[in-house]
């Protein structure tokens, strides 16, 4: 645990949504999916995980549906709907050139 | 749009969700379950034992409690939410305490009612449009005379002009109020009755209708026209037992067959809130002898006029329109050189009874402040009670602390619980002032003479006066509940839950409240005793002054009710037989007839001392003996005699006052008075003959300082006015007004007859202040005593808070005279300062105060000594008490308890 980032703030949400993106998905998943695909770099806590969920479900960005896991346990699964495919596409976007004016900055301090 | 869209979506997710929380909070649980149980097996993947797995996932995880209730803020409307369950909870704690939410609800509902009362006079006079149809655009028309005052009376042809001419105003309607005397059948006693007298417009324009019968109009006005009355309802019920054949019956005005149109509906009120026994036609009435004068005389002004501005058009245009009518030079209504010649017609707003101006806001600023006063005491009070109460909440507030509520929300549910007592102490202040308003408002109007009609002011609570209440009960919560609450949270969760007292760091803070406390009470104390010790002092002396007159046992016997100018031969005739047996009647002492008795409203008249600066000054038309029956001594000169009146000499008396104003330095006797004017005829010039003592004649709020002339009567006088008698009665017979009834009963059956004590007039003027000083003066009381019970509440709860302290000092070796000193002391200089900070609001209130009409003196120097001894001598107890019982327990047993 210690050797896990940090999210940079108002991240998660845009990683969740992106995460649903490829097909629904309960929490738990969510969670893994983005714990493995950052290399286990970056891993969501609970805490923080299941507030979000809410908020962007308020938001309707996501629509939550129970269902059967393949293991036969009830689950709540999150898929991204047209507002959150919207809303995820206006983020990363933005997200993309803050995170390119950051290297920018950061090369020019090295040379 | 996007936005927008997002927004409403997000509000619909949030509705929907209201008031489901606990199946959310169930579904959320099982997320959660799901998510450990996930966790587990993926952890005896890697290689734990199977409980191993469930304990890390379940640490791992966390407080799931927690999460809920971070996941809780997107559900529903949390604030609402929030509200319900803590208004909720709040009702729970509080059953729990019914003491505390039962002194706290009347301390409320005493400050709350008091300014509820105040604001319900306010918005019945100010707020509550006249109860007339279509009030927005009505005006009240004002003249504004030559000598630049402003008067509200026009005359006939001033009517007439402005009916005719005037195009950026209608419905135009003119009122004036009459007494006069009635007979209901032949034969039948005369009775004083109110007469509203008005133009034909008065009903159509102002939406009254009858309820029996027809109402008044223009066709009712014109000259020429079989008078007629139209009853009010209180008067039909009064005299004629609501019968409904009333309708084309007779009653008599001075002496003439008058026929009933009909019975006005009860909640037809008018323009003025006297309501008359019966409305009649302006020519009618004048013909009838029940208006003053002559009515086509263009300079006998005494008809009041409202209109409606007409759309679009401004009260300026309006003004300037109606200024160019009445002025106008060519109707030659005065002299150019008439000081009292109008120049200018004025417009008023008119919606409601007293228009919402700076002059009102001035009127009624001090009885707000009082009201605030109280209020602000009240509210300390409140205060006190919360900070009594959050020393005894601390370890709970502690523990809601510790179990991970913000500090935040618990703030929010103690100020929900103020809330709850505030609303609940509105509630009960709003009842009590409706009550207490009716009540004193019927007392108040009962002390109105008959003869000028029956009061209709509605007082009703309205929306205004609810929304004020609450407002008040908002603002006072968070205005004092929100330090307690502060207070209350501000805890240091380790010391408070092992029970130690955080004695050093938050101590400063939380008496600097506490001290700011007592202080303000001690402030409060001070402005009010001073506000309504200034009016009832004020009032007081009001009264009590010298006249300079003896009238204790003066009466004024007036028979018959005629208009000036119009009085019937018979009724002149009739007058004068009676002065004259009046003379003859054993037990009376003196007699004599007079325009004016003295404590009415005396007219005024232009006058100047040969060549020298013009003057107004109050005057009178007296019979020889005038000045003996009123105790009004003739220090220079002589009185007037019979040759005097008879031959109308060009004679006057002038008060001592206005002799030394017209003639300074040199002896009056002799001089010549210069009358100036008013009409078109050349300035008199009369003869002094003589100089009375100084008196105050004129009303009790009239400023007198250019003094009195007195003219002798004219038989004109005698047939052509009232000129009522004035009698003193022996010192030994019993009842002087009985003696004058009989005589009036045998000289004139049929007239309406009238004897009032002297005073009796004076005491009416003085009412209305007495009046307003009495409830100032309760008001204070009520004020004080919750000031005085805070004080002492306060004083000893931080002197109980100190034990410790005590404790500590004792156990140092402190003897007990120290502590009691050292405990004394630091209160004594809180009152001090409360003192202090209470003069200063006391000195802004006298500079309000001084603003009104009446010259209030300021709390004095004894006075005040008084206030801040007893003041001290609370404290003083309040913190010796408790500090005694604190130094009998041994400061060990304080110690270890604590």
């Amino acid at each position: 645990m210690a050797t896990t980032g940090e999210l940079v703030p108002g991240t998660l949400e845009m990683l969740i949504l992106k995460t649903v993106s490829l097909g629904p998905l309960h929490g738990y998943g969510i969670a893994q999916h983005i714990h493995r695909l950052s290399d286990e770099v970056l891993t969501v806590e609970e805490g923080s995980l299941y507030p979000a969920l809410q908020r962007i479900l308020a938001k309707g960005w996501v629509a939550a549906e129970w269902k059967q896991t393949p293991t036969k346990r009830r689950a709540r699964y999150y898929r991204l709907t047209a507002a959150g495919r919207k809303q995820l596409g206006l983020e990363s976007s933005a997200f993309e050139r803050t995170m390119l004016a950051i290297t920018r900055v950061l090369r020019a301090t090295e040379t | 749009m996007r936005a927008l869209v997002h927004r409403i979506r997000a509000l619909v997710h949030r509705a929907l969700t209201l008031g489901r929380g606990t199946a959310l909070a169930r579904e959320l649980d099982e997320e959660l379950a799901f998510h450990r149980a996930m966790l587990a097996r993926d952890l005896e993947h890697t290689g734990f034992s199977a409980d191993d797995a469930r304990l890390t996932a379940r640490r791992r995880t966390g407080n799931s409690l927690a999460i809920r209730e971070r996941c809780a803020d997107a559900w529903g409307f949390p604030a609402l939410e929030d509200f319900v369950r803590d208004a909720r909870f709040g009702i729970r704690t509080l059953g729990r305490s019914p003491a505390f939410v039962a002194i706290a609800v009347v301390a409320i509902g005493i400050g709350i009612g008091v300014n509820a009362g105040f604001f319900t006079l306010v918005d019945a006079l100010v707020w509550q449009p006249i109860p007339v149809a279509r009030p927005e655009r009505l005006v009240k028309l004002t003249t504004l005379r030559a000598r630049g005052d402003n008067g509200i009376q026009f005359s006939y042809s001033d009517v007439q002009a402005i009916a005719t001419h005037a195009r950026r105003i209608q419905d135009l309607v003119a009122y004036v109020g009459e007494p006069v005397g009635l007979q209901l059948g032949p034969g039948a006693s005369a009775r004083a009755a109110s007469a509203g007298v008005i133009s034909g417009s008065y009903f159509p324009a102002l939406g009254g209708s009858a309820q029996l019968g027809m109402v008044l109009t223009d066709d009712d006005a014109r000259r020429g026209a079989p008078p007629a009355i139209v009853l009010s309802d209180g008067f039909w019920a009064s005299a004629f037992g609501r019968s409904r054949s009333v309708v084309g019956t007779d009653v008599i005005l001075n002496g003439v067959h008058v026929a009933i149109a009909g019975v006005a509906r009860a909640d037809f009120i008018g323009i003025n809130p006297l309501v008359p026994d019966f409305w009649i036609a302006l020519p009618a009435a004048a013909a009838l002898g029940i208006t003053p004068g002559k009515l086509e005389d263009p300079a006998n002004r005494f008809i009041w006029l409202h209109a409606r501005l007409r759309l679009g058009t401004s009260m300026a245009e309006a003004q300037s329109e109606l200024s160019a009518i009445v002025a106008d030079p060519r109707r030659a209504a005065d002299a150019l050189t008439d000081p009292a010649r109008i120049i200018g017609v004025g417009l008023m707003p008119n919606e409601s009874f007293l228009p919402p101006t700076a002059q009102a806001a001035v009127a009624i600023a001090p009885a707000l402040l009082l009201g605030a006063l109280v209020l602000v005491i009240a509210c300390s009070n409140l205060a006190i009670l919360l900070l009594a109460r959050s020393l005894a909440r601390r370890r709970e507030m502690a523990i809601r602390l510790a179990i991970g509520a913000s500090r935040a929300r618990v703030v929010r549910q103690l100020l929900t619980e103020s809330l709850l007592v505030a609303i609940t102490g509105s509630a009960l202040g709003l009842l009590m002032a409706d009550v207490a308003v009716r009540v004193l408002v019927r007392v108040f109007f009962a002390a109105i003479p008959e003869t000028l009609g029956t009061v209709a002011l509605r007082i009703a609570p309205s929306w205004r006066v609810v929304a004020y209440a609450i407002a008040l009960a908002v603002v006072s919560v968070f205005a004092f509940g929100l330090v307690p609450a502060l207070r209350t949270t501000a805890v240091q969760l380790q010391a408070e839950l092992k029970g130690e007292d955080t004695l050093f760091g938050m101590r400063v803070r939380r008496s600097l409240f506490r001290d700011m406390l007592v202080a303000a009470q001690v402030a409060g104390c001070v402005a009010l005793l001073s506000a309504a010790a200034t009016a009832v002092l004020g009032i007081r002396q009001f009264g009590a002054t010298d006249t300079g007159l003896a009238p204790a046992r003066v009466v004024t016997a007036s028979l018959g009710l005629t208009a000036d100018g119009n009085v019937p031969p018979a009724t002149a005739a009739a007058r004068a037989r009676f002065a004259e047996r009046v003379r003859g009647t054993p037990g009376v002492e003196a007699s004599a007839r007079a325009q004016q008795p003295p404590f009415t409203g005396w007219p005024i008249l232009h006058v100047a001392g040969a060549p020298g600066e013009v003057r107004g000054v109050f005057y009178n038309v007296v019979a020889p003996g005038y000045f003996d029956v009123v105790g009004q001594r003739i220090i220079s000169g002589r009185d007037f005699t019979v040759s005097d009146t008879i031959g109308s000499a060009r004679v006057a008396i002038v008060s001592e006052s206005a002799a030394r104003l017209l003639w300074p330095g040199a002896p009056p006797v002799g001089q010549t008075l210069r009358i100036v004017s008013r009409g078109d005829s050349a300035d008199a010039f009369v003869r002094v003959i003589g100089v009375a003592s100084a008196a105050h004649n004129a009303m009790i709020w009239d400023n007198d300082s250019n003094g009195y002339v007195y003219l002798p009567a004219t038989v004109r006088d005698f047939t052509q006015t009232a000129m009522p008698v004035l009698a003193r009665g022996d010192a030994g017979a019993p009842d002087v007004s009985r003696a004058l009834r009989d005589v009036a009963t045998q000289v004139a059956p049929n007239l309406p007859f009238e004897v009032t004590p002297l005073l009796a007039e004076r005491r009416l003027q003085i009412f209305p202040f007495r009046y307003g000083a009495a409830i100032t003066a309760a008001v204070g009381a009520l004020g004080l005593a919750m000031a005085l019970v805070g004080l002492y509440g306060i004083v000893g709860l931080a002197v109980r808070q100190r034990r410790r302290d005590i404790a500590v000092h004792v156990a140092l070796g402190a003897g007990t005279r120290d502590v009691l000193r050292m405990v004394l002391a630091r209160e004594m200089r809180l009152v001090a300062i409360g003192l202090a900070a209470g003069v200063l609001l006391a000195l802004g209130e006298a500079r309000l105060v001084a603003n009104l009409v009446l010259p209030l003196p300021a709390l004095d120097v004894a006075e005040f000594g008084a206030l801040a001894a007893m003041l001290l001598v609370v404290a003083g107890i309040a913190a010796f008490i408790p500090a005694r019982t604190a130094l009998r327990i041994a400061p060990m047993q304080v110690l270890r308890q604590e």
